[in-house]
């Protein structure tokens, strides 16, 4: 029986060697060293998590996928787990990526590990303070839009109680939290503001019971930041029924429940990945560490009007939303960025 | 209901057999995909084998495996069914770390081996909950242990974030402070990124080997699994045998979260170990939950996961592929019968005649 | 805090678990043990989606997650009575095979990942009666639910009936407990477990519709969340009582419902969520005989 095995054990052994020979993989890695003019431009987006977050995974890939028609671009999506990052991001570079994209702080060990080793390509972190020649870290001040979609929240609720469901307590969730409840306050103090979480981006059984939750209990107006958790919103707002609304954090939520999304926050991926794009290929791109704001006219609040008939913002609110933004560009308010 | 898990032997025909099934499986979705299976399959052995680089990322994957099946293999043996590695892993890596980092002043050389064994006492504690609970109180330990899954994710995590949480960053990450460079492993060869992680897995496969073939307490844990009643008769403490084998997987599961920090991490952050819980359980399970069959297996699943993820770099195939060949293969492979029902136990006695006389191993079954 | 709104959460939330413990309590019975419930809940919840995405009709979505859940658990039987595999190894694996399944084809079948969600997927309708409505205390509680959550609680009463009630129900327990004495009065042991088996599929499979048509109207990977292990935990604690499992699985529901509304309280959030797994535990260490609980495990 031994040598049977290992006869059996052999042969199979040849058969695989055989099958890996005899084909050849579909994507040698051909060695695009920046040089625009000859082989076209390789950019990756290496994301730890999924495609169809409407959000930031859907629209960062999106935007890479705006270089690709427009700038040529030769694009690849990695969605990673945990653990896979920086060897996903390594074969990469050794792959001969020129543009390597990492989503979230998660992917920062992983891009300051091997950013050094490929001094030629060029890497971009969403979410991170690496400040190295060959990578650029970007951030944006999420806790800015928030403050004026809590304007807006504390502008539309009649019973004059608001809440926001993030997603997790991680920080750039706090500072949208932080941001929401401070221009709450600063809209109208006498307007109660509370926050939950739903403990997860991809939950939207949970994300539905804690909105029902909280519009048992009086609250007319929640704001999202949890990703696709927030597709339970979606049906706890339209099962509420009318008075009851929702904010979004990404303009595909505008127009998704006729009547009951009233604005959204808009963050501008494009000034991340696209602009990004560009730049590697005039030969701009530099290293460094962004802070993208309303300063920057990097996001703001969008209302639903043009999306959804049933919503008709009066002029009012948006001149009072525009002076809470004149005033957070000038300096004069300044957003807190931990809820506490 | 009957949770009492008993090792039942696994005849090399029905592995080989189950191996088939399920890369055929895989090959019917890679075909519905759309794809080309043939194609799809050889960079998946190419980005398993083919270069250097494939197989540095095959030993970085198997080297965690082989720590957690052998913690889920040493579970089975002693008749026990551990379905809360992966609390056990978060639980006993965090203590780990922390407890590096408290000690940070501490030369690697010893701080390496605390940090090691803080994880493995952390890990066995954590375990301990669903052992007593089968033990003293009769029931399954299958259900509380997946419930300390989830209280040990979220535990750690709330831990992280009140206490533990890393203050030279953003506070963007659920993450401690990276552990000292002189704290970590080195590499063996640098340009392929391997480490002793590897080595220590081998070694633990080995001790569990030596352990099974050669000491009392092996042979009491391997007794106590196959047949608790016989075992009694025989003078052996099951309960305790029971509880010492969920203690020692607990143990292992803690060491494996922490050599995966130790090698590759170099921080804990929360959820840095997803399915290694589950892959070991499979890993185990597909070896017969043997020591060369973890090791195997092992390998197998490293194999299976460096290769998927050259995959989905070079061509569109998703990753859910692997996990579909790797549980078809696992369902079948208990099923003994199968090798006879496809006629492959004909074509194997066939194949066997004719290359060299066939061995009779008296007990194979 | 117990307000009506929690129990009426509760009385949701126990729904998915409650059918699946109503299938596990059969084959428990019967002497079978199926872990494959968490994938086959998740299969269903996703062809409930899927079917009801192609047809917008959630009757079509029903029936394909009701299909689906039973060919699970038909294969489940191939493979362990037919095949010679064993029950545990092979519940497990194919769970974790469905949770493949369902990431494979979720791409393959609609190109998405993560969720699926479209307006051409129809939910089950919620029940708004005004002789609901008209009940006292419970009123709230009766109205806006799909008519599966009432069947679930109407279906454990008829599994009671089956199992303690009727002369099938004997051929059931006699499985269970003396197989082989049950052989040798002309019982087929086997296929009274099929027929368990079938019915279990039947039940998880109206679980996962309802997660996912009957609840919400999308399917997101891994939405069963551990629920069939929990459905699990609840039919080894309740000993073959059916009464005991209602009162277990509504006790869970409360947990998660109680869950929600804590975090009104602004406590740390991992501490608010890992109150329905602590349930669980506690209830091990709190509830069992251990003389009684002999009988469940060899």
């Amino acid at each position: 029986m031994k040598t049977t095995m290992k006869r059996l054990t052999f042969i199979l052994a040849m058969l695989m060697v055989l099958t890996a020979c005899g084909s050849k993989p579909p994507a040698e890695g051909s060695s695009g060293s920046g040089e625009p003019s000859e082989a076209p431009l390789r950019a990756a987006l290496v994301s730890p998590q999924k495609l169809g977050d409407n959000g930031v995974v859907d629209f960062t890939y999106a935007s890479l996928q705006k270089g690709e028609k427009e700038l040529g671009y030769e694009i690849k999506l990695i969605e990673c787990e945990s653990g896979e990052y920086e060897e996903s991001i390594r074969a990469m570079a050794r792959d001969g990526y020129n543009l390597i994209f990492g989503l979230f702080t998660s992917m920062q060990d992983a891009i300051s590990r091997v950013a050094p080793e490929y001094p030629d390509t060029h890497f971009v972190l969403m979410f991170g303070d690496l400040d190295m020649k060959n990578v650029t870290s970007i951030n944006t001040k999420v806790e800015e839009n928030c403050f004026l979609n809590g304007v807006v929240a504390a502008n539309i609720s009649t019973t004059k109680k608001v809440a926001i469901l993030a997603g997790a307590e991680v920080a750039d969730n706090l500072r949208a939290v932080a941001g929401f409840e401070a221009g709450v306050k600063a809209a109208d103090p006498a307007v109660e503001v509370t926050h939950m979480y739903v403990g997860s981006f991809e939950d939207p059984t949970k994300g539905k019971e804690l909105a029902n939750v909280l519009f048992n209990e009086g609250y007319d107006v929640i704001m999202q930041w949890c990703a696709a958790s927030s597709m339970g919103i979606r049906e706890a707002v339209m099962e509420q029924g009318d008075g009851h609304y929702m904010l979004g954090s990404s303009l595909a939520d505008l127009g998704s429940v006729p009547g009951r999304v009233y604005s959204s926050t808009d963050t501008n991926y494009d000034a991340v990945i696209y602009d990004s794009m560009k730049k590697l290929q005039d030969g701009t791109l530099e290293g460094g560490l962004l802070w993208l704001g309303l300063a920057d006219k990097f996001g703001g609040v969008v209302f639903a009007d043009d999306y959804d008939e049933l919503i008709q913002t009066p002029p009012e609110l948006r001149t009072a939303v525009s002076e809470f933004e004149q005033k957070i560009v000038s300096g004069e308010i300044t957003v807190p960025t931990d809820p506490s | 209901m009957n949770f009492e898990f008993r090792q039942k032997p696994i005849r090399f025909q029905t592995a080989f057999a189950a191996v088939l099934i399920g890369l055929m499986v895989g090959l019917v979705a890679v075909a519905v995909s759309g794809h080309d299976p043939v194609m799809v399959f050889s960079a998946l052995l190419k980005g398993a084998l083919g270069d250097p680089y494939a197989i540095s990322s095959t030993l970085r994957w198997t080297a965690p495996l082989l720590i957690s099946s052998t913690a889920a293999a040493v579970c089975f043996a002693g008749g026990m069914f551990n379905m809360g590695i992966d609390g056990q892993l978060y639980v006993g890596s965090l203590a780990g770390t922390v407890v590096g980092l408290y000690l940070s002043d501490l030369p690697g050389i010893l701080l390496i081996p605390i940090m090691m064994a803080v994880s493995m006492i952390c890990g066995a504690a954590w375990a301990a909950v669903p052992a007593l609970i089968r033990v003293k109180l009769n029931s399954s330990e299958i259900v509380p242990a997946l419930m300390m899954n989830y209280i040990g994710i979220y535990l750690t995590d709330y831990l992280v974030h009140y206490h533990f949480m890393d203050d030279s960053g953003l506070g963007l990450s659920l993450q401690t402070s990276e552990l000292p460079r002189g704290a970590v492993f080195p590499k063996i060869i640098p340009s392929l990124q391997i480490t002793p992680a590897i080595l220590i897995g081998l070694l633990v496969v080995f001790l569990f080997w030596i352990i099974i073939k050669t000491s009392k307490a092996g042979y009491s844990a391997i007794l106590s699994g196959l047949n608790p009643e016989f075992a009694r008769y025989g003078g052996i403490d099951v309960d305790r045998t029971r509880v010492a084998v969920m203690l020692i997987s607990g143990a292992l599961a803690g060491l494996c979260g922490m050599v995966e920090i130790l090698s590759i991490r170099w921080r804990y952050e929360s959820g840095f170990a997803p399915s290694f819980g589950n892959d070991g359980l499979l890993a185990a399970l597909l070896g017969n939950t043997t020591p060369l069959g973890a090791l195997i297996g092992s390998f197998f699943m490293g194999a299976l996961r460096a290769g998927s993820l050259a995959v989905e770099r070079s061509t569109d195939v998703s990753r859910s592929l692997t996990v579909i060949i790797q549980t078809s293969i696992i369902c079948f492979v208990s099923a003994r019968m199968v090798s006879k029902y496809i006629g492959f136990e004909a074509a194997a006695n066939y194949l066997s005649r004719f290359l060299k006389p066939l061995k009779k191993k008296g007990g194979d079954q | 805090m117990i307000s009506g709104a929690v129990l009426a959460g509760a009385i949701q939330m126990a729904v998915p678990i409650l059918l699946c413990a109503t299938g596990a309590l059969l084959n428990d019975r019967a002497g079978t043990t199926n872990i494959s419930m968490e994938g086959a809940m998740l299969i269903s919840a996703f062809f409930a989606v899927a079917g009801s995405y192609y047809t917008s009709s959630w009757a079509a979505g029903l029936i394909a997650g009701v299909l689906v859940s039973v060919l699970l658990s038909l294969v489940f039987f191939l493979i362990t009575q037919v095949l010679g595999g064993d029950e545990l190894i092979v519940g497990l694996s194919l769970s974790i095979l469905m949770s493949g399944l369902t990431e494979f084809l979720l791409r393959q079948m609609f190109g998405r990942a993560g969720s699926l969600f479209s307006d051409r997927i129809q939910g089950i309708p919620k029940i708004q009666s005004e002789a609901f409505a008209a009940v006292p205390v419970l009123g709230p509680l009766l109205n806006g639910n799909t008519w599966i959550v009432y069947f679930a609680y109407i279906a454990l009463y008829l599994a009671y009936l089956l199992i303690y009630r009727s002369p099938f129900g004997l051929k059931i327990l006699a499985s269970g407990e003396k197989p082989d004495a049950a052989a040798t009065v002309g019982i087929n042991v086997v296929l009274v477990r099929f027929i368990c088996n079938l019915i279990c599929g039947v039940l998880c499979g109206l679980a996962g519709v309802q997660l996912s048509i009957g609840y919400l109207t999308l399917f997101t990977e891994g939405m069963t969340v551990g629920r069939g292990f929990i459905a699990l935990g609840a039919v080894m604690f309740c000993q073959g009582k059916p009464l005991r499992l209602l009162g277990i699985t509504l006790f869970f529901g409360l947990a998660q419902s109680l869950s929600n509304q804590m975090q009104l309280f602004q406590l740390p959030s991992e501490l608010v969520l890992v109150i329905p797994y602590i349930a669980v535990i506690l209830l091990t260490l709190f509830h069992l005989d251990k003389k009684k609980a002999n009988s469940l495990s060899g």
